[in-house]
């Protein structure tokens, strides 16, 4: 039975997977986990295979990551798909040698720790039901490769892409399973609790799922009430929401209206789209309402 | 682009009248004392006439205190509702630097520019637009007049000018909503064969955001302005799929210089002129279109037996996309 933790308390030495339900919550954890090593000044290779780089370098920009810094230094490497391919035998083989020489160029090149992760999936479509098998096979390799080094692996599973036996079976295989609740995520919006009368909200509100926005912050405001928040601050951070409409932006500022005098609610990090439309429904006017810089990580 | 916003609701300070006159010379005759007293006052005067117009005042008047607003482009001229949302905006910066503000407008066919139902449409929607706004606008008809543009002139005009030039309140007058029932806004010229068509349901509004900020990008928008038009499209696909019983078509073009969207939705228009006022900050909703129609070049709303249609269109820019 896998031991589980959150992203932030993966340490050296963890073998881990992560099974992730939509593609928010699959750039939380990539750009978690990567963010967390490159803070811990380890190296840090990523396998694309999913071709993720794109969304996971904006997530980390949004997280205020410097990662043009990280990719000129060599610090954080992206190897292309076909570097993860582990379709066949040989393939297989290739992957388990760029693994073996990521590692000991990052060691060689003076880093206490590396940090890998990958994004299996693609082997999925590849070759079907005997996917679990190769990757178990691959795992076992890399397991050797890494034993005894300062090595942190997170294997990436997309559950969209597998079945649930499979995910069971590649669950084994790890000895830490990395868990990133939500409070919602519908596939294009993902709420999650940042802090006490914290919450983070990523990805898109629209027609479809804009309900939730204003019964989502009357609860956080219902809890703060509640307790002893001797700030009076609701904090909603905003740095990965990329698209909101006009109705829901507009609810957040009059929400912020329909609050008691003791306490306001707290934008952060709000991009500029979304900025230039908080001004044009009027938030400058709402005394309740304030919008802040993201905070320093 | 910068986009005005109140916190409370103002008071109705448009002043919408019609005239009618037979002669230039009859058309100064009314012009003129209106210009003198508003200069008396100290209120700029606003002239949306002729050019041989213009020059017969400037003569009689002279030049100072005149401002003249410039004919609607070309791709506007079936828009009614978009013109008036153009001379809403313009009249605004005005009304803002100097406060109320005098505006004679003049109809004559031979200038070519509106035809009848877009002058209908045109004289409507400004008395939603300029509602809030300190303009005394005077629209001088040439007599005789298109027999379905003199009904609707008296429609549109809560207040008539006498040939002695003082205004009575006008009996005839109707709400724009009627005028449009009676008038209704019609259909943009045709352009084709769309580039791109995608049919869409409230969980497929995120594809029409992708499918649109990547024709905007691919048509040099700026960054700012791919998010606007997006913004804008999505506002108004939005309300296709709330009110058009869950599904709305979108086509696209990118044409010249121009990129055009339709989105086209099987629900009925219960208001014939959406968006053209900015709502009370108290209400909730009706917002989305106020906005649409501030980011777009043009954004039309017309209804036929198939349900509702609105075109929104944008000048291409000459923004590089960045190379990915």
């Amino acid at each position: 039975m896998s031991l589980t933790k959150t992203v932030a308390e993966i340490a050296p030495g963890d073998h881990a997977c992560a099974v992730v339900d939509s593609d928010e919550q699959h750039w939380e954890v990539a750009a978690g986990y990567v963010s967390a090593g490159l803070v811990r000044r380890e190296k840090v290779v990523y396998f694309d295979g999913e071709g993720s780089a794109e969304p996971l370098l904006r997530r980390l920009r949004e997280a205020d990551v410097n990662v043009d810094e990280a990719v000129d230094t060599g610090q954080l490497v992206v190897l292309p798909p076909e570097a993860a391919d582990a379709s066949d035998e040989r393939a297989t083989e290739a992957v388990r040698s760029q693994v073996r020489e990521s590692i000991e160029d990052a060691l060689r090149e003076g880093y206490r720790a590396v940090r890998l992760t990958d994004e299996p999936s693609a082997v999925s479509r590849a070759i079907g039901h005997s996917a679990v098998h190769r990757l178990g096979e691959l795992d076992r390799m890399i397991h050797e490769v890494v034993r005894d080094r300062p090595v942190t692996m997170l294997c990436q599973y997309d559950r969209r892409h597998w079945s649930s036996s499979d995910l069971h079976q590649l669950g084994e295989l790890h000895p830490v399973e990395v868990i990133a609740p939500a409070l919602y995520d519908d596939g294009l919006l993902r709420v999650t609790r940042r802090a006490p009368f914290s919450t983070r909200v990523c990805g898109e509100i629209d027609f479809s799922n804009r309900d939730l926005v204003r019964g989502m912050i009357e609860n956080e405001l219902e809890r703060a009430l509640r307790a002893t928040n001797e700030t009076g601050e609701v904090a909603v951070h905003l740095e990965s929401l990329r698209f909101a409409d006009v109705t829901s932006v507009a609810e957040f500022v009059q929400a912020a209206e329909g609050f008691p005098q003791s306490h306001r609610l707290v934008l952060y990090g709000v991009q500029p789209s979304v900025r230039r439309l908080l001004d044009r429904c009027g938030a400058a006017f709402s005394s309740q309402l304030e919008i802040r810089d993201r905070l320093p990580r | 682009m910068r986009v005005q916003n109140t916190r409370v609701a103002l008071p109705r300070r448009f002043s919408h009248r019609g005239a009618l006159y037979n002669t230039q010379s009859e058309l100064v005759d009314l012009a003129v004392p209106l210009i003198e007293q508003a200069r008396r006052r100290g209120a700029p005067v606003v002239l949306a006439v002729a050019t041989s117009t213009e020059r017969l005042i400037r003569e009689v008047v002279g030049p100072s205190g005149l401002v003249r607003l410039s004919a609607p482009e070309p791709e506007l001229r079936r828009s009614g509702q978009t013109v008036a949302v153009r001379r809403a905006r313009e009249l605004r910066e005005l009304t803002d630097r100097d406060g109320p503000i005098v505006v004679i407008a003049q109809h004559d066919p031979d200038m070519g520019l509106l035809d009848v139902r877009t002058w209908v449409e045109t004289d409507a929607a400004m008395n939603i637009a300029l509602t809030t706004m300190p303009v005394t606008m005077t629209c001088l008809y040439r007599d005789p007049l298109d027999p379905v543009l003199a009904a609707a002139a008296r429609w549109n005009h809560p207040m008539w000018v006498r040939e002695d030039g003082s205004a009575l309140e006008n009996p005839d007058h109707r709400e724009p909503a009627d005028v449009l029932t009676a008038c209704p806004a019609g259909a943009p010229a045709p352009l084709g064969p769309a580039d791109r068509e995608l049919t869409f349901t409230p969980w497929q509004l995120t594809d029409l955001r992708e499918v649109v900020g990547g024709a905007a990008r691919a048509a040099g928008l700026s960054p700012e302005r791919t998010d606007d038009f997006v913004l804008a499209v999505n506002e108004v696909a939005g309300n296709a799929v709330e009110h058009g019983y869950g599904t709305g078509l979108l086509q696209l073009w990118l044409r010249d210089r121009l990129l055009t969207c339709e989105v086209h939705d099987s629900g009925v228009l219960c208001d014939p002129l959406p968006g053209l006022r900015l709502p009370h900050p108290a209400e909730h909703r009706g917002r989305g279109v106020w906005i649409a129609r501030q980011l777009c070049d043009l954004l039309h709303v017309w209804a036929d037996h198939d349900g509702t249609h609105v075109r929104l269109q944008t000048a291409r820019g000459s923004h590089v996309p960045d190379p990915v």
